[in-house]
């Protein structure tokens, strides 16, 4: 039986009608919307940014955790909208891929910003070198008779490997456009890009059923093509499938790679981060130049920049992960990767799938946390969500090389060590904590893991690149909200109510003002004069932001929860400190900085050494040994970051499990701070 | 080159493996004793139970089910204090319970012999030998003893775990586990040794090979009673020039062997799941890799196929067929 005959629609003239419609209505005016289907790794999102390059957007589905990224290119004769849907094994499957493909094929789902109805296309690609299971998702593409074209994708793969295929007679036999193509080379893209608006109702189908289907996927792949899999790197695939999955050895390559990834992060990321800080510090100052004294200046310097530009200055080290791990992605690595992760991580009760949401999380959480989507059981999900904040994310590292070079000053090696052991802490404590979660409320069998490994392929710059762009423009749209809201909260906290100047401070400005008609260097001053009039306004100054910055509202609470934290060994300022993080971990540094020595300070030499001789009220040292062990405990474990129990509300289904992650990562902060306090003391 | 299969290390083992373990076995008292020694065994090495085996022969009345079945409370303090067993009162009071769970199912099947036949069905009748290239092939649990657990707990026995009712098939001959390398593999080979022996083809898959293209669902008239349970192994269908032979989990092929898929004993999200990434029934599949994860190639058609990586407790569930080792096929 061919299968041209196999429940092939007769061509009346009601289906020639509709074959038409696609490309005649409201032609011009109205764009035409084209979804892209396929099974994951057949190349569907490098053809995706091939078609639109940077113009598109990633939103999610509404509803839903997948997401939806959308973009335009000019089309032949109106504009197309094309959407690319998740990859999927099957669109008749139970997963949320399956699902959010099979409901905007239905038109009950539709992307942001796109009206609710069925596609006006359906764009099928396929995997030239991985045919017949390609035909399968066709198969059930073109059961919902939507005007329909096929991209089969590769093909510079398949001819290397010796398959050839015939799509001209797979055009006759589905009655819609076939397009060979190659996203990679991009060879056949403006073929393809011309096929898109003369989508036709396909001719041809499977009858229902699994078996039906499979039939007819056979029967098509043994009419259209040729050439079998002599793949001449099967060996070789083998041989590196087994290095990599390998108990000891894909260890050691695995741990070699995350230390490559972990050093361009730390080291290349460094230089632009450098230049962003000293951007925003350069506009601060213009600002401040141009505004002149006064409260929308300080709003503007001390709250909006200030807090907006701690934050953007993570961006380079965000959009630097999120590139080597589509370059790896890309590479077919990390499925690899995930099965050495599976293994360790399996006791833990996790999966395998969670090694890359927990990566991620090492940047930052909120990635991390939308990363967990991928993850297919739900419990697996859950535990990988709660325990994504334990990761040590950027915003600790300010803290962390401050109170490491508090601990240890002058000794470089120890310092990396303590460093390193942050790192440990926190992923031991993460892996514990699922641990705990999954005997406790995530009890329930682990699904044992299947993933398909793709094949090796050389990585393309240009897909990560994208996907960088993408995940850094989702964090900075994230940075013009949130933390913009946040710094402004908390700019305010610490500003208000404003306090005068001190009888202390105006006695010195009153010297200073003494000593100013005279020049500095003039013959007559004394040349043991300690002061210069612009030392004493400075420490005039000082004085002023110091005694302002304890009446403040934020300094108020401190005082107020300071017996919370007076067993970790924090006074009035630490909790202050402490209190403050809590819209961002790194604000702990300048905020310390401030309260300390009145004015803002990074974690330079400068501030460290001003915050060594830091003194509580009663006059003893502030960071001592015990001190400061507590602190870096503390901020190690505790979950310190607004936005990220927002974003765990949103993808775990409710406030209650960021409620549970608060509550058990403050628990075990506060207890490992105060063992630790009580031990070193 | 032939070994004793390397588990058989001290004198008692060794005894035990070379005159006992894999010897197919009808006799009803020795069913039963296997039972509650495997019973008594988990948690512990096999060694320990060998060594008293003697002791529990003397105390548990040789083993005679009417008999251990009458146990009094008072006599499970005396066993309790008996050094000679296993002193833990779940395992003791466990047997007991399975006596009096062999009484009842004896009851309600008179006929001789129905309780040997009962277990016996769990691998369709007759003796199952796989391949045993190494340790390392050897199962712990198959669908089929999850089905004989599941079905012995249902009668009212205790300590019938997956695990221990597979521990109970090797040492009972339902199934041959002894290596390939070991030369009581062949001696165990399809014998029997109890009574009624049943036709020793039993365990084949029985269909005709169907052809390629034609549904594969082919009923197979009057194999209903051989059908394993849990499974279907007898109605899958095979692509022309599969040799006939037993369905087997793919984890008992050799590195590169390739072999033709008959089911997954899957739930059915985690089947639909394999079936859509490709692997289907009648699909050919070549073993790339054995151990942690399985990873298998399928080519159902022209094109390299797509490697799919199992974690190994998915991959012992999936069944094969397996084709000439190390063939490259068609």
């Amino acid at each position: 039986m061919s299968p041209i005959e196999v429940s092939a629609a007769p061509r009346t003239d009601q289906a020639d009608r509709d074959t038409h419609r696609a490309a005649d209505g409201a032609r011009g005016d109205l764009p035409l919307r084209v979804v892209l289907v396929g099974n994951p790794n057949t190349g569907k999102t490098t053809l995706f940014n091939r078609l639109c390059g940077v113009r598109h957007k990633t939103s999610n589905f509404p509803g839903t955790t997948q997401e939806a990224r959308r973009g335009t290119l000019p089309g032949a004769d109106r504009a197309i909208h094309l959407v690319d849907l998740p990859g999927a094994y099957s669109l008749e499957l139970h997963g949320s891929e399956s699902t959010v493909v099979r409901r905007v094929l239905a038109g009950d789902l539709a992307p942001p910003g796109e009206p609710l109805a069925a596609p006006d296309a359906v764009c099928v690609v396929l995997d030239a070198t991985n045919l017949p299971r390609g035909l399968m998702v066709l198969g059930e593409a073109l059961r919902r008779r939507l005007p329909t074209v096929v991209a089969i994708n590769l093909v510079d793969a398949a001819r290397r490997r010796g398959i050839r295929g015939d799509e001209r007679r797979l055009e006759e036999i589905l009655g819609c456009p076939v397009v060979v193509c190659s996203a990679r080379t991009g060879e056949g893209l403006e073929a393809l890009r011309g096929a898109l608006g003369r989508a036709r109702i396909p001719v041809a189908g499977p009858r229902a059923g699994q078996e039906a289907l499979e039939h007819w996927a056979d029967e098509l792949a043994s009419e259209i093509f040729s050439g079998r899999a002599a793949d001449p790197g099967a060996t070789l695939t083998d041989h590196a499938d087994r290095a990599f999955t390998h108990p000891v050895l894909g260890l050691i390559l695995f741990a070699a790679v995350m230390t490559g990834l972990f050093w361009a992060i730390f080291r290349l990321a460094t230089y632009p981060m450098d230049w962003i800080e000293a951007g925003f510090g350069w506009a601060g100052e213009r600002v401040a130049g141009v505004l002149g004294d006064g409260v929308l200046s300080d709003l503007l310097v001390g709250g909006v920049l200030s807090g907006v530009g701690a934050t953007l200055v993570f961006l380079p080290q965000i959009c630097l992960l999120f590139f080597i791990i589509a370059l790896l992605e890309d590479t077919g690595y990390l499925a690899r990767a995930a099965f050495v992760m599976d293994r360790l991580m399996r006791p833990f009760g996790l999966s395998g799938h969670a090694f890359v949401p927990l990566l991620s999380s090492h940047a930052c959480a909120l990635p991390g946390i939308m990363a967990a989507r991928a993850i297919p059981d739900r419990r697996d999900r859950l535990a990988t969500i709660l325990v994504a904040p334990f990761m040590s994310c950027s915003a600790r590292i300010p803290v962390y090389v401050l109170l490491v070079g508090l601990l240890f000053p002058g000794r470089p090696g120890v310092q990396a060590l303590a460093f390193t052991g942050c790192y440990v802490l926190g992923a031991c404590a993460g892996l514990v904590s699922a641990l705990v979660a999954r005997r406790t409320i995530l009890r329930g069998p682990s699904r044992p893991m299947v993933m398909e490994l793709p094949t090796y392929r050389r990585p393309s710059t240009r897909t990560a690149a994208l996907t960088a762009l993408d995940r850094g423009m989702i964090f900075l749209r994230k940075a013009g909200t949130v933390i913009l809201a946040i710094s402004i909260v908390l700019w305010w906290l610490s500003t208000y109510p404003r306090s005068g100047p001190t009888p202390e401070a105006e006695a010195l400005r009153a010297q200073a003002a003494a000593l100013d008609p005279g020049p500095v260097d003039a013959p007559g001053t004394p040349t043991d004069e300690p002061a210069t009039p612009g030392d004493l306004l400075a420490e005039a100054d000082a004085i002023d932001a110091a005694h302002g910055a304890r009446r403040t509202f934020i300094a108020r609470l401190g005082s107020a929860v300071e017996p919370v934290f007076a067993p970790l060994g924090y006074d009035r300022q630490l909790s202050v400190g402490v209190l403050a993080s809590f819209a961002a971990r790194e604000v702990f540094v300048s905020t310390m900085s401030v309260m300390v020595t009145g004015e803002e300070g990074d974690a330079a030499e400068g501030t460290r050494a001003a915050l060594a001789k830091a003194k509580r009220d009663d006059g003893s040292p502030l960071f001592t040994w015990a001190v400061s062990w507590s602190l870096l405990v503390y901020y190690v474990l505790a979950m310190q970051c607004l936005p990220t129990l927002a974003v765990t509300a949103r993808e775990a289904g409710g406030a209650k499990w960021a409620f549970i992650q608060l509550g058990w990562m403050s628990l075990l902060a506060y207890v490992g701070a105060f063992a630790v306090f009580q031990v070193a003391g | 080159m032939t070994s004793r299969c390397p588990w058989a290390r001290t004198a008692l083992d060794i005894a035990y493996h070379d005159t006992e373990w894999g010897v197919p076995s009808r006799d009803e008292r020795h069913l039963f004793e296997m039972i509650c020694l495997e019973g008594a065994q988990a948690g512990l090495s096999w060694s320990t139970i060998l060594a008293k085996r003697e002791n529990y022969r003397r105390l548990f009345a040789d083993f005679e089910p009417a008999k251990v079945a009458h146990f009094t409370p008072a006599r499970v303090e005396r066993l309790l204090s008996d050094p000679g067993i296993v002193r833990h009162r779940g395992k003791i009071e466990g047997c007991i319970a399975n006596a009096r769970a062999v009484r009842a199912f004896r009851t309600a099947n008179p006929e001789p012999g129905a309780f040997a036949s009962m277990l016996w069905a769990f691998v369709g009748g007759a003796a199952r030998s796989e391949p045993r290239p190494t340790m390392k092939h050897v199962p712990s649990v198959t669908p089929e003893s999850t089905a004989m657990s599941r079905a012995l707990r249902k009668l009212g026995f205790t300590f019938v775990g997956p695990t221990t009712c597979y521990a109970f098939m090797q040492a009972v001959g339902m199934v041959n586990d002894h290596l390939d390398t070991c030369p009581r593999k062949r001696a165990c080979g399809g014998g029997s040794r109890g009574a009624g022996g049943k036709n020793p083809g039993a365990g084949d898959l029985h269909c005709e090979p169907v052809s390629f293209g034609i549904p594969s669902r082919r009923s197979c008239e009057g194999c209903s009673r051989m059908v394993i349970p849990d499974s279907e192994v007898c109605c899958a269908g095979l692509s022309p020039g599969t040799p006939r032979g037993r369905a087997v989990s793919v984890t008992t092929l050799l590195r590169g062997q390739c072999a033709v898929l008959v089911e997954t004993d899957l739930e059915p999200g985690e089947a639909a799941m394999l079936r859509a990434m490709g692997l289907r029934p009648r699909v050919r599949l070549k073993l790339c890799q054995l151990g942690e994860p399985c990873i298998v190639e399928v080519c159902c058609g022209p094109g390299v196929g797509s490697r799919i990586a199992l974690h190994r407790a998915l991959a012992e569930r999936v069944r094969v067929a397996p084709l000439e080792p190390g063939g490259a096929g068609t």
